[in-house]
């Protein structure tokens, strides 16, 4: 993504001005100019510049992994960024130190609960101050963390309950009390609001406005647009770690932030999904319920690249989980190559045709002492015939044919899986299924952290897979892919199907407002 | 992340590695030795070591008593291994091989010494399948599990065995043991031979069987084994029963040999058993190892034995070292999986 394109991407109707042009006003508290953050290879954040003005509330959106959550820690101190400066009231900001952070007045809210679930209330709301330097007195912090929430006006939370007693929205309410605690200058608040009940959220908002009445600045990470219009005075729009448009109270609309941050990428970069030439199903289910799962019915014809959307923690990856039986399930009905199964566990489901490529490949999908070809194999051991080097060697054809067809670079079958770099790691968690007669192949985001080569070759096999029949149920966090590569998209809200696009529907816009919980207009 | 970039990448990745050739070639090398023959040179050694110390041990016969002593040792230690691949452990192994020695000469008498001898092996594999089934299907640490196994089988034996009657020792057991058997020309003890041969066996399952593989699958990974499809349980179930059933043989072979069975007679396994898995080179985290490790982890240790006897140190002394010993192999082995 060079900046050429990022000009014919972003929509102009959204005003938005390069942020190095504007000198920084003198009510500037906090100026990030030019953050880089890379983990290995993966740039999560490249090149990010924005400043937050006393008393105003700064919104940063984006889709998952546009970088939001790293901004949000790099401001906290959470993580030290790779380049560029951080500067509040133009002192610059000694980062990597959630502590100096805090002392300079910046404090956070994490998105995933920054609380230790066996304490108390009141312990975990004096946790930050330096507890471990004083003496702790259990009555003194009941005493502060009672009057505490009664100024917060949080009088329903008991300072004696253990936080892992609290219902999740109660948690995250203690979380951002506990950031509001010390008064802070700027409070950023990482997705704080997606555990609360709408009263919560009128109730953050009240104190973001005391805050910001009294001088105080708000960044506030969201996806929820709706809250945006409400509190939001600029905001930033994040997408692939850099700055992609940013936008004023009131200049905007849903549809035009949506774009912005799904964003336009050339479409050659994708191959396009093979005419289908069947209409049989390979698998469906009715009202699927498990962990996480409220209910999603769905098909899959032989053939067909069905896209699974969303944002993240929205019931993708335990359907995926449930519909290989690695997470208990039930169905009011369950056909696998219309055969009628009542539930599934991985053994079975392998028998059934069903292949999974899970969620993290290092732990969930590979064993990484062993070599590259015992992993390809892994699913076809069987425990009373020969397995190591003699199967190796009979299945020789098998493997080289996979490691070709994926262009996986390695030494040879021996090598051990550990040693091979993640996307070519990545191929061989797919590879085990193919040419192994399969049914249905349920992808958990397999292009995820990968180089973009390597992501290439990986849907020409997923494309290759569904030529030959196989129903490919395909899970992306990169709404891209789902738009160019699928026949149809199911996009999961809360655990269950919010919409489903084909065809002229299908849209990055629509995928990303679904995902938004926005349901379009038919 | 762009397309243009992706392409000269390759290549370029490749030219770092070229200037490290040397030192990376010396790894190579080193990694190209088998893991299971560190463990038979650090016996060389040490059995230079001896010979330097009293030029008398080095000698045949010092060294079959050596390789005799450790390949009981090593009989104790096959179910380990199998455990310790599988990421587990078998802290039962001392009181299984008590249980099944006294069940074996208890047995004796009503069912004969054959029904005996598949009656002790079938304790030990009931011993096994309970540890696998709390393991596996309740989901308790392994460590735990069988550490209670342990004291549990010592209170069952305690209590079930009347130790007056356990004096008579089957011929059979006796001329797989300690009957003297000329073997490549050597006489020695024929449970060398019988450990050598139970071993080669055992090596073939691990490396060359479905089940074998799937339980170094099981060890190094056991989530992705389970989303790849392999029956978890089944396999963990099985390793404890086959660990299980070995550690009632080595019971069976301990009493053949020294022709004596008490409660405690397998007390001393408990940590040599470990000790001998992990120096010889298996992974105490499991995905790695080999019986044919095992054997030359024995062998160290009895040679380490050899050597506190022979300079007067005391049994104290070796326990000591078998701890210092199995604390620096961890050591060591853990750098290199880093590295």
């Amino acid at each position: 993504m060079t900046d050429a394109q990022l000009g014919t991407a972003g929509p102009a109707q959204i005003p938005f001005q390069p942020e190095g042009e504007r000198p920084a006003r003198p009510e500037a508290l906090l100026v990030a100019t030019n953050l880089v953050k890379s983990y290995g290879p993966v740039h999560a954040v490249q090149g990010v510049s924005f400043q937050c003005n006393k008393g105003e509330v700064l919104a940063l959106v984006g889709e998952n992994g546009a970088g939001k959550s790293t901004v949000a820690k790099m401001l906290a101190g959470a993580v030290a960024p790779t380049s560029g400066s951080i500067a509040v009231n133009g002192e610059p900001l000694i980062s990597g130190s959630v502590k100096k952070s805090r002392q300079s007045g910046v404090r956070c809210a994490f998105q995933e609960l920054a609380l230790v679930a066996d304490w108390t209330v009141a312990e975990n709301l004096s946790l930050p101050d330096g507890a471990p330097h004083h003496r702790f007195s259990q009555k003194k912090s009941v005493a502060a963390a009672a009057e505490l929430l009664g100024t917060l006006d949080l009088p329903h939370i008991d300072p004696r309950a253990t936080v892992g007693s609290l219902s999740l929205a109660d948690r995250q309410l203690v979380e951002i009390a506990r950031a509001l605690a010390g008064g802070p200058e700027l409070l950023i608040l990482d997705e704080a609001s997606s555990a609360l009940t709408p009263p919560g959220v009128a109730w953050l908002f009240q104190r973001i406005r005391e805050l910001t009445a009294e001088g105080g600045s708000v960044i506030y990470v969201s996806h929820r647009l709706g809250e945006i219009a409400e509190i939001a005075d600029r905001g930033a729009v994040l997408r692939d770690g850099k700055v992609a448009g940013e936008f004023v109270r009131g200049g905007w609309t849903d549809d035009e932030l949506v774009s912005l941050m799904a964003g336009r990428e050339a479409a050659r970069f994708f191959p396009d999904p093979p005419p289908r030439i069947t209409d049989d199903v390979a698998l469906s289910v009715s009202n699927l319920k498990s962990d996480g799962v409220h209910g999603i019915g769905l098909s899959i014809g032989a053939g067909e690249i069905l896209g699974v959307g969303g944002l993240q923690g929205h019931g993708q990856a335990e359907l995926l989980r449930a519909l290989f039986g690695a997470a208990p399930a039930t169905a009011d009905s369950w056909t696998i190559a219309g055969r009628t199964i009542s539930g599934t566990t991985p053994v079975r489901s392998v028998r059934y045709g069903v292949g999974y490529v899970p969620e993290d490949r290092k732990k969930e999908g590979l064993a990484l002492e062993m070599s590259v070809g015992e992993n390809l194999l892994v699913p076809w051991f069987k425990a009373y015939q020969l397995g190591g080097r003699p199967l190796l060697s009979r299945e020789r054809g098998w493997i080289s044919g996979i490691l070709d067809a994926l262009s996986v670079r390695t030494r040879g079958p021996k090598e051990a899986a550990g040693s091979l770099s993640g996307g070519n790691q990545q191929k061989l968690v797919f590879g085990r299924w193919m040419d192994r007669s399969r049914t249905v192949i349920l992808l958990h985001d397999p292009t995820r952290g990968i180089d973009v080569r390597a992501k290439q070759e990986l849907y020409a096999a997923i494309v290759d897979l569904a030529k030959q029949g196989v129903g490919v149920l395909w899970f992306s966090t990169e709404v891209e892919e789902l738009v160019h590569v699928c026949h149809r998209v199911v996009v999961l809200y809360q655990g269950a199907v919010i919409d489903e696009l084909e065809g002229e529907r299908l849209t990055g816009d629509a995928v990303v407002g679904a995902a938004m919980g926005l349901r379009a207009a038919a | 992340m762009t397309v243009s970039a992706a392409p000269p990448n390759n290549p370029s990745v490749e030219t770092p590695q070229g200037k490290l050739r040397g030192r990376a070639s010396i790894k190579q090398a080193a990694s190209l030795v088998p893991r299971s023959v560190w463990p038979l040179l650090a016996f060389l050694v040490l059995f230079a070591v001896g010979g330097v110390i009293r030029p008398n041990l080095i000698t045949v016969e010092s060294l079959i008593g050596t390789a005799t002593f450790a390949i009981i040792l090593a009989i104790a230690s096959f179910g380990q291994t199998i455990a310790v691949i599988q990421a587990g452990i078998d802290l039962s192994v001392p009181n299984t091989i008590g249980f099944s020695a006294l069940s074996f000469l208890g047995l004796v008498g009503p069912l004969g010494p054959a029904g005996a001898f598949v009656g002790a092996l079938a304790t030990g594999a009931v011993i096994g399948f309970f540890n696998g089934i709390v393991v596996s299907k309740l989901g308790l640490t392994p460590i735990v599990t069988t550490i209670a196994m342990n004291g549990l089988l010592f209170g069952v034996i305690l209590l079930v065995f009347n130790f007056s009657e356990l004096t008579a020792i089957p011929e059979f057991i006796v001329a797989i043991t300690s009957a003297k058997v000329s073997f490549l020309g050597l006489e020695m003890a024929a449970v060398l031979p019988l450990g050598l041969a139970l071993m080669v066996v055992l090596q073939l399952l691990l490396s060359f069987t479905g089940w074998g593989r799937s339980l170094f699958v099981v060890g190094s990974a056991a989530e992705a084994a389970r989303l790849g499809g392999l029956p978890v349980d089944r396999i963990r179930v099985g390793g404890y029963v086959l660990s299980g059933v070995l550690a009632a043989f080595a019971g069976i072979v301990i009493v053949g040999y020294y022709q004596q069975a008490s409660a405690t007679m397998g007390a001393g396994y408990l940590l040599s058993s470990v000790a001998a898995v992990v120096v010889g080179g298996a992974s105490i985290f499991g995905g790695r190892g080999s019986v044919v490790g095992t054997v030359g982890g024995a062998l160290v240790l009895a040679q380490v034995s050899t050597l506190v006897t022979v300079l007067n140190l005391g049994a104290n002394i070796q326990q000591l070292i078998y701890g210092v010993i199995i604390l620096v192999v961890i050591s060591l082995y853990g750098r290199q999986g880093r590295g």
